[in-house]
């Protein structure tokens, strides 16, 4: 077997690895942050590909993997939020669970409160974790997750 | 149960109902395979087109151009004698390089009037950065603002996403149609507000002002100077967001700490 052969094998049994992995939970997680499976699985996919594009610089594929899909989730929450100003549309859940008015509520958020409350509730994330995925500093997810509790407790009632 | 407790339980129960694809990963090994293969049959082209450009390059630059002169060979004497050699007389004019072709960068600001307003009101160091930003957008010089932007040591906020390569994400910016240089200079032409910090010289001027204090004023001024679609900037302000579009901060002290948009 050539060396780039065998580099090439190390790389694919590497991405496969970090896809059996990652996959599920990021999915998931974007999930959380769009509110729609099938979004999700395409941003999340989307994510990889960009995983591999820069794979040979990577120290933290996992964490440069979940800061894709954080940003990939923004992204598209920005191009549906123009689209929403264009054609004005009910908000629509795809989840096909009940309303939740914690939920809905927690979808109303600005992306980065959500964002921050989703990786901190639901990931467990460190404030570290949570900072270098949205590119943020720590005492900014501290105001960005104070922040978005507020909100939720002022429109949810007890 | 505390809004927390039921925050966690509402995602744990959320994420439970997510569904994974069969064919994901299929989808991404098609994605991802033939970008690993790509380069190398690429390359094999690119070499030849390389060579080729190469064996051009040489052609055009061997061949006698208009009011050049080229070496002359004189063949004198050459069939009198066996034992006098050919002789090479060379003449060489001095270079005239002229330039028929001046490179022109093309960006988004690239035609915008270069003069800044007159801002008297600035800090000076301030002014002068305002002035240096606007200068390297209209000429579309993304290193010069690159470098402005790590001039100050301290971290400097172009994306919320990218973070390591300003005048990288500009130009991926400016190729997708979003015109982020335009916008520098558009911004940089209103008026400012300070948001004040724990030391004068810590304080940040921030473009436009109602990035940093809304007034019925400052919405104008985004309004007029044809930032975003009156729609757009109803949403923002009616949506309680805020300004979301293109702001630049900069600090008393003329350290440049954030050219971004959104949130």
């Amino acid at each position: 077997m050539s060396e780039q052969m065998h580099a090439e094998e190390v790389e694919a049994v590497s991405l496969v690895q970090l896809y059996q992995r990652e996959y599920g939970s990021m999915v998931r997680l974007a999930c959380l942050l769009v509110g729609s499976n099938e979004i999700a699985e395409e941003l999340v996919q989307d994510a990889f590909v960009a995983v591999h594009r820069r794979w040979d610089g990577l120290v933290n594929p996992g964490g440069y993997l979940r800061t894709c899909v954080v940003n990939g989730c923004r992204s598209h929450q920005r191009r549906a939020a123009l689209e929403r100003r264009r054609r004005p549309r009910p908000e629509a859940d795809h989840t096909g669970l009940q309303a939740d008015e914690l939920w809905d509520a927690l979808l109303r958020l600005p992306f980065r409160q959500r964002a921050a409350l989703v990786l901190r509730y639901y990931e467990d994330a460190t404030e570290g974790d949570i900072a270098a995925a949205l590119d943020v500093r720590p005492a900014t997810v501290r105001s960005l997750v104070h922040r978005g509790l507020a909100k939720l407790r002022a429109e949810v009632p007890a | 149960m505390t809004l927390e407790e039921r925050l966690r339980a509402t995602l744990a129960r959320r994420a439970e109902h997510v569904e994974l694809s069969d064919s994901a990963w299929d989808r991404i090994s098609a994605r991802t395979q033939p970008a690993r293969r790509a380069p190398r049959e690429g390359s094999v082209v690119a070499l030849a087109a390389a060579v080729l450009m190469l064996v051009l390059a040489g052609v055009f630059l061997l061949r006698p151009g208009p009011g050049s002169e080229v070496p002359v060979m004189t063949d004198e004497g050459s069939s009198t004698t066996a034992t006098t050699t050919p002789t090479t007389t060379t003449t060489t004019a001095p270079p005239t390089t002229t330039s028929t072709t001046t490179a022109v960068a093309a960006c988004s600001a690239g035609e915008l009037p270069p003069e800044p307003v007159p801002r008297p009101d600035l800090p000076s160091p301030v002014d002068k950065l305002r002035r240096a930003l606007i200068a390297a957008a209209v000429s579309c010089d993304y290193e010069a603002l690159s470098a402005r932007a790590t001039s100050g040591g301290g971290p400097f906020t172009f994306s919320y996403g990218d973070s390591t390569d300003p005048a990288g994400f500009w130009r991926r910016a400016e190729a997708e149609g979003e015109r982020p240089l335009w916008h520098l200079v558009q911004v940089l032409q209103l008026s400012s507000d300070i948001v004040e910090r724990s030391a004068p010289e810590a304080d940040i001027h921030v473009w436009p002002s109602v990035a940093a204090k809304e007034s019925d004023a400052g919405w104008s001024e985004v309004a007029d100077a044809g930032l975003f679609t009156d729609a757009e900037l109803d949403a923002m302000r009616e949506g309680g967001s805020g300004y979301l579009g293109y702001r630049v901060g900069i600090t008393a002290e003329g350290d440049w700490l954030f050219f971004v948009a959104g949130d």
